[in-house]
């Protein structure tokens, strides 16, 4: 849950919405294609997610940084969606779809034993992990998406490193 | 050969990247300006907010206190019928205070008691041999009363307090042993009950409305069970009808 952030007034420069939408759109888009398959669905995740950001735009919070754990938060959301039921196909995206079913950008790692250490975490370790080392969100940052508080996060970011250190050596 | 903590970040951040190609970021590019234009928002919100606007004449739950999670009236399972449960539509706090930002729930859609089912929470510890599935059952009860035979598009709630109400099975089945422990003189039972109801991160979803009497109320009975006066703990039972809970569990 992402609440804990500082709101901006609902007549927020709309060019300044704009400007970090289309600023964040690539990492999401990198955000869904590391978590969802067939790949292409990451087109209709990233479509329900700007959606979301433009619907609640007044609730984004002004700081850049706090904007993209926000940011984050939505895009759970929305993986969780996709995940249980499925998300809503817009012909908008159909461009988008089209490009990642040619070119799968999906991450293609050979490093078996990271994998493996990676996946012996809990899942929700892991998306901590994952928050912290490929979206570039700090361990509070990241606490905040997953719903936990920040010192919760540092505990568990700290133990997690230290089982992946013990599953690596 | 041993690793150091660079190493092992490095490793991982490598298991994440990705290269887009020039036409995925330029397709990128193409959707979110299309999205900057209002009109084109409109109309892909088209169909929602057309469905949205039954939604003005619904009912709209919300966690009022304890007491209501525990005294919604009695109702008839969910109809089958082909909407999802998932509206794609996450909270508003213009609506109410107590809202928190999880999605609304169309509580009379087909697939609402899988939501129920998958919303149990990861982080919710139960006494010892209680299985997860005693928590479902017994939230999926309470669901079947809030769905109140609510046809779909009828009536939404936030997944947010179905979370809450799994946090308060799990407030009963620990107050259960406490009582319990307390009355046969069981120190090791109560020792370990008292240490999950005086940890209020197992309220996480419902201490997330930020409502501060619901924050003190529950570092009350935390602060009840570890002084072991059972006045709050004994209340909270009552509030929350556990009595009533964990008969149906041991029947």
């Amino acid at each position: 849950m992402t609440r804990a952030v500082a709101m901006v007034a609902p007549n927020e420069d709309v060019v300044g919405i704009e400007q970090f939408v289309r600023s964040i759109a690539d990492e999401v888009l990198a955000y869904f294609v590391r978590r969802v398959t067939p790949h292409e669905d990451a087109a209709d995740c990233l479509s329900e997610t700007l959606l979301v950001i433009w619907r609640r735009r007044d609730a984004l919070p002004t700081a850049v940084e706090e904007r993209r754990a926000w940011t984050y938060g939505v895009a759970r959301n929305v993986l969780a969606a996709h995940r249980r039921t499925g998300v809503r196909r817009l012909a908008l995206a159909g461009r988008l779809r089209d490009e990642l079913r040619l070119w799968p950008i999906a991450p293609d790692s050979g490093d078996d034993a990271a994998i493996s250490a990676l996946a012996k975490l809990s899942a929700r370790d892991q998306e901590l992990v994952a928050l912290v080392a490929w979206e570039g969100l700090s361990v509070a940052e990241a606490g905040g998406v997953l719903g936990i508080r920040p010192e919760t996060a540092r505990a568990r970011y700290s133990r997690a490193r230290r089982k992946l250190r013990a599953h690596l050596s | 050969m041993s690793e150091s903590p660079d190493d092992i970040e490095t490793r991982i951040r490598a298991l994440g990247q990705v290269r887009q190609s020039a036409g995925a970021r330029t397709a990128t590019e193409a959707l979110t300006r299309a999205l900057e234009d209002p009109n084109v928002r409109g109309a892909v919100a088209g169909g929602r907010r057309r469905h949205l606007g039954g939604l003005l004449h619904r009912r709209r739950l919300i966690i009022g206190s304890v007491i209501a999670l525990a005294g919604l009236g009695v109702g008839v399972p969910a109809v089958a019928t082909s909407i999802l449960a998932r509206t794609g539509e996450f909270g508003d706090p213009s609506t109410s205070t107590e809202e928190d930002g999880t999605e609304w729930i169309d509580v009379g859609a087909e697939d609402a008691p899988q939501v129920v089912i998958d919303a149990y929470p990861e982080y919710l510890t139960l006494p010892p041999g209680m299985p997860k599935e005693a928590a479902i059952a017994d939230v999926s009860r309470w669901f079947q009363k809030v769905a109140g035979g609510a046809g779909p598009g009828e009536t939404v709630l936030q997944e947010g307090i179905i979370t809450s109400t799994y946090e308060f099975f799990g407030m009963c089945a620990w107050t259960d042993v406490w009582l319990s422990a307390r009355e046969s003189g069981d120190t090791a039972d109560q020792a370990l009950a008292t240490a999950w109801i005086a940890d209020i991160e197992n309220f996480r979803s419902f201490l997330s409305t930020d409502e501060p009497t619901s924050t003190e109320r529950l570092k009350d009975v935390g602060a009840a069970a570890v002084a072991g006066e059972p006045k709050f703990v004994e209340e909270t039972y009552v509030e929350n009808d556990c009595a009533v809970r964990m008969e149906r569990l041991k029947q």
